[in-house]
């Protein structure tokens, strides 16, 4: 059938790491220790994860960073596509200024963020103070690093929710909205009860998607901030990275794995159920 | 009233200047010699201007290579994923009308972070020599692309009313036949839009980049890290690099401008 | 094989530097033509010595005609040995070396890694002891200052490894400024000393006290008391105050020690230092700029590697050579009467053979060994070529010369000066922890020295923090093997006279 192959490879490919992070998080297993064998160990594994403080400080940065970034990029890249939906003069030009932070790659958004940001010479810090904003050299990056991820990270996406925006304002009937403004309502009534309400759906895919991007969130703080200072800023996914490839702890990088697996299934599904109106199909 | 439209001015501006100067800072450092990247302050525009960055960023450090492999990698998973993304909608819209609960399952497969495969790929990869390859790479990649693919392709084809298959089909076509003449055409502006979509995502993609390649294959995650040096960071040359990178990415993607807000309707709305 | 005809000779003070090509004779009494090998190095400058890449590097290293870069493809000519370097970007390193030899893989004959995986690596398992070899084809050790020979390349009582680049730290200030009669006479007045060189943190924090928030350089700008790295390697220089306050980073039965008077002290002093004396913005200067800072003239004073004399002596910063004065670490705790001062060698790099060398490839592998250390070009750091010298042989008569012709803007005074410092340094030499695990464990510590410089805790809690983690890391890693291992460490540690008594 048509479906099968699609469905195979996806079972293939999903499958086997959920297994093999199964495996790998429950025994023990020094590999960096050639000839080394695994051996059971139960939960142990997932106890470490459970009561390890870093574990709940990155939860928290995750968390911080979702409950900012996601509704932020949403409105912002509303509020735009609404501005540009309405064929003003050159909403072209301005609409593809929009979108290009979202063409490039996340190292490169990261680095470029990195160099805005830089104390010693990033032109952030001497703008600030031109402005008379910040003291000399307020060194954003260490002193402000989960802020710095957040604005890097609404730079670079809010162009996605702009593009959402866009097609689902082009696509909405007329009738409502021609009815709504004959029974007299305003410009807010009119987006509150009637444009709002048609959107939700197509907000509702959007930020869910972003939602899940956001969770396991890597490139931006790695190149930024790279968790520090300290780990003030590490999210979940530097940490499993930090822990597999930096330390050889495959086995509690599996686990930190499907905490996170978990954590994210149990979130997400509790927001689709909870999300007014239910989503688009 | 006038009061404002010129508050939304301002605020409209301020917008367009938060999202366009990182850009005009990029460009500017990438032609920037190397005795002006520590002034501080730093200049607007650079005071003189040199082509060494794009020389030693592409030619020297990889940048040329790493751009021509995230792009090869990109466009060979987003085909790779369009086309059992097609099959696998094909099949779903036409024989399987009622199956929401699959097709959000497949959707859902996307769920998964892909850090959480990092590990046992990495593993994996290593024994069977797939690691630091580009196959391995684009393998991967399917796990986020090819959810999104088939359920973006179910939609669109949803919308393609089944009395065009069917009149192709009476007049004698096989099912191949069929898509290729009939159903593709018409749905094309959304596999485009998808096509794009997925190209994105591809090339966005960092852990498992870091995690799955090293010196033979290296995508733009894997390399730019490579410009922060023991000794100094190469700003000018990956500031080059980040420019020729994105170009054409840029262009692509205001080009197809109209096919990509297609898509991202996701087949959802007409 | 026949055995060399020239022996016990230094080549520093042999052949290769008396002219002509005597120095070859050693390689090519051997025959091994024919074989090839691989090998591995970090990329950048430190592969210059090895294969000199094209010109997009910055590459001024000419003197001579058998100095400095391009060593690979001499030595293929000398031996008819083929090699095929890689260079490996170096914040991959561990996982890709480490990779390859857990796996099994042994893509590389020879490896050329930072000595901080020296537990990981050497301690794995993972190498082959040269100490026959040595013998046999008549390595001269006796110019490796004992630090180097027996905790740097050696581990469980076997050399392991040939240095290849030695990071030691020095202490770094401006000879001109610190002689300055009227800036002497305001830092005599404010605090009841001479100005001089810093003998203890006290003073190094007194002194950066001094010079911070003023213009003693008279040109307009803002000046401060020191500079240093924090954002590469941060946790060295908390090491390198650790050490000297004579702290051991495990007792004999694995125990951290980091949570006592040395450790708080160390973390202490660091935090004093960087918060009040260094410019702001230092947490998150690269390494070139920390250089910089100090070679333009914006700091009297700073405690790094030793990259920072050359830099001066390269002529390219406002700062010289000669005015740049190079002596040991300020010291900490005082035992019996003596300041004990002490020079972190780390993370420096160092060669080894892989053991999944095929057994008849050994001995040719050691030969590139030997023609890096003897004949190659880690003798004479210039400013660009980043080499730093691991060994006594820097001092050597024949390898005088090349100093001056690499190093324009630095007298033979000026340069005598800066090697009898790094002698000094290197005599008092101070390890990383050798230990599988190394990476996490210095991992805890940047994380909670970071958070105590961003103000988040104190050093007591830091260091408490720091104890946590690494008793959790130790057990993770298996006790038990980290004692054996760790034994083995502390009897080099008290050969060396470096364990507290």
């Amino acid at each position: 059938m048509l479906v099968m192959p699609a469905i195979a490879i996806l079972l293939a490919l999903n499958l086997f790491p959920l297994i093999y992070d199964i495996f790998l998080s429950l025994v023990n297993w020094q590999i960096r220790f050639a000839g080394s064998q695994p051996t059971f160990a139960g939960a142990s594994n997932f106890a470490t994860v459970v009561t390890d403080p870093r574990f709940y400080n990155d939860v928290g940065v995750t968390l911080a960073l979702i409950a900012v970034v996601v509704p932020v990029e949403n409105f912002l890249g509303l509020g735009l596509a609404m501005l540009l939906s309405r064929k003003i003069r050159g909403s072209r030009v301005i609409g593809s200024i929009i979108i290009m932070p979202l063409a490039l790659s996340s190292a490169v958004a990261g680095m470029i963020w990195s160099i805005l940001l830089f104390c010693s010479f990033g032109p952030v810090d001497s703008i600030l103070e031109l402005l008379g904003i910040w003291r000399t050299c307020a060194n954003p990056l260490w002193n402000y690093p989960i802020q710095s991820i957040m604005v890097a990270d609404i730079w670079q996406w809010t162009p996605f929710f702009f593009l959402i925006f866009l097609a689902g304002l082009s696509s909405l009937p007329r009738e409502p909205l021609e009815a709504a403004q004959v029974d007299g309502a305003s410009a807010y009534q009119t987006f509150r009860h009637v444009t709002l309400p048609m959107l939700a759906p197509v907000m509702g895919v959007g930020v869910i998607l972003r939602m899940m991007d956001v969770f396991q969130t890597f490139g931006v703080p790695y190149i930024l901030t790279g968790g520090g200072p300290g780990v003030t800023s590490e999210t979940i996914a530097l940490y499993i990275y930090r822990a597999g490839l930096g330390f050889f702890n495959l086995t509690y990088a599996a686990a930190l794995a499907l905490v996170l697996l978990v954590v994210v299934s149990v979130l997400i599904t509790l927001f689709v159920r909870i999300y007014p109106g239910g989503l688009a199909r | 009233m006038r009061l404002w439209t010129i508050g939304w001015i301002v605020a409209v501006a301020v917008v367009l200047f938060f999202f366009a100067a990182p850009l005009y800072w990029m460009v500017t450092m990438a032609f920037k010699p190397e005795i002006y990247w520590a002034f501080s302050p730093p200049p607007l525009f650079p005071p003189q201007t040199t082509s060494l960055n794009f020389y030693r960023g592409l030619l020297v450090m990889g940048g040329a290579k790493g751009i021509l492999d995230s792009l090869f990698i990109a466009t060979s998973n987003s085909l790779i994923s369009l086309f059992f993304g097609l099959l696998a909608g094909y099949g779903l819209s036409r024989y399987l009308p009622r199956s929401k609960n699959l097709s959000f399952f497949i959707l859902s497969q996307r769920m998964l972070p892909a850090v959480a495969f990092a590990v046992p790929f990495y593993l994996l990869y290593r024994s069977i020599h797939l690691y630091d390859s580009y196959l391995g790479i684009i393998l991967v990649d399917l796990t986020f692309n090819l959810p999104l693919a088939v359920w973006m392709m179910k939609n669109f084809l949803d919308e393609i009313p089944r009395e065009l298959d069917e009149s192709a089909q009476v007049d004698g076509a096989s099912l191949f036949r069929t898509l290729r003449s009939v159903v593709v055409p018409t749905a094309l502006p959304g596999i485009v839009g998808t096509g794009i979509l997925l190209f994105m995502f591809s090339w966005n993609e960092f852990v498992l980049n870091l995690f799955l390649t090293i010196v033979n294959v290296t995508p733009l995650p894997t390399l730019i890290p490579k410009f922060t040096g023991s000794h100094n960071i190469l700003y000018g040359d990956v500031s080059a690099v980040a420019l020729v990178a994105s170009i054409p990415i840029i262009i692509v993607v205001i080009a197809l401008q109209k096919q990509l807000v297609r898509a991202l309707t996701f087949g959802g709305v007409k | 094989m026949a055995s060399s005809s020239v022996s016990g000779l230094h080549p520093a003070t042999g052949p290769f530097y008396l002219g002509g090509n005597a120095y070859l004779q050693p390689f090519t009494d051997f025959d091994f033509k024919g074989t090839s090998i691989t090998g591995v190095v970090d990329s950048g400058l430190n592969y210059i010595p090895f294969v000199d890449p094209d010109e997009g590097y910055p590459n001024s290293v000419t003197s001579g005609p058998h100095f400095g870069q391009n060593q690979v493809p001499k030595f293929q000519d000398a031996t008819g040995i083929t090699v095929t370097m890689d260079a490996v970007d170096a914040g991959d390193t561990y996982s890709l070396y480490m990779t390859d030899l857990v796996s099994g893989t042994g893509k590389w004959n020879i490896i050329v890694y930072f000595s901080t995986y020296n537990g990981d690596i050497m301690g794995g398992g993972y190498t082959y002891p040269i100490d026959d070899l040595v013998a046999k084809y008549n390595v001269d050790t006796s110019l490796m200052p004992p630090f180097i020979k027996q905790l740097y390349c050696s581990y469980a009582g076997h050399l392991m490894a040939l240095p290849y680049d030695g990071d030691f730290h020095a202490y770094y200030y401006r000879k001109d400024i610190f002689s300055n009669p009227d800036i002497m006479s305001k830092f005599k007045a404010k605090y009841g000393y001479d100005l001089a060189p810093a003998q203890t943190w006290k003073q190094y924090n007194d002194i950066g006290e001094f010079f911070t928030g003023w213009d003693w350089a008279g040109d307009g700008k803002p000046h401060y008391g020191l500079v240093e790295d924090i954002k590469d390697l941060g946790h060295e220089q908390w090491m390198q105050r650790f050490a000297s306050w004579q702290g051991v980073y495990f007792d004999e039965n694995m125990n951290p020690q980091v949570n006592t008077p040395a450790g708080i002290s160390a973390a202490t002093d660091l935090l004093t230092a960087i918060t009040k004396y260094a410019p702001p913005g230092d947490t998150s200067l690269a390494w070139e700029e920390v250089i910089s800072t100090f070679c333009n003239g914006t700091v009297p004073q700073m405690v790094a590697w030793p990259d920072i004399g050359p830099r001066g002596g390269t002529g390219n910063y406002s700062v010289k050579g000669d005015q740049i004065g190079t002596t040991l670490p300020p010291g900490g705790a005082t035992v019996n009467g003596n300041l004990v001062r002490r020079s972190l060698v780390s993370p420096g790099r160092v060669m080894v053979i892989s053991k999944y060398t095929p057994p008849e490839k050994v001995e040719a592998v050691f030969l590139l060994m030997k023609w890096m250390y003897e004949v190659g070009p880690i003798y004479v750091p210039t400013g660009l070529n980043g080499e730093d010298p691991p060994d006594d042989a820097c001092d050597a008569p024949g390898s005088l010369p090349y100093w001056s012709a690499s190093n324009t803007a630095w007298s033979a005074a000026g340069i005598q000066d800066y090697i009898a410092g790094a002698k000094t340094c290197l005599a008092n030499g101070y390890p990383d922890i050798y230990l599988p695990g190394q990476a996490q464990y210095v991992d805890s510590l940047d994380r909670h020295l970071g958070e105590m410089l961003a103000g988040k805790s104190t050093p007591t809690e830091a260091m408490s923090s720091v104890n946590d983690d690494w008793v959790g890391i130790t057990k993770d890693i298996g006790l038990p093997k980290q004692q054996a291992l760790w034994k083995e460490v502390v009897a080099a540690y008290k050969a060396l006279g470096l364990w507290p008594s």
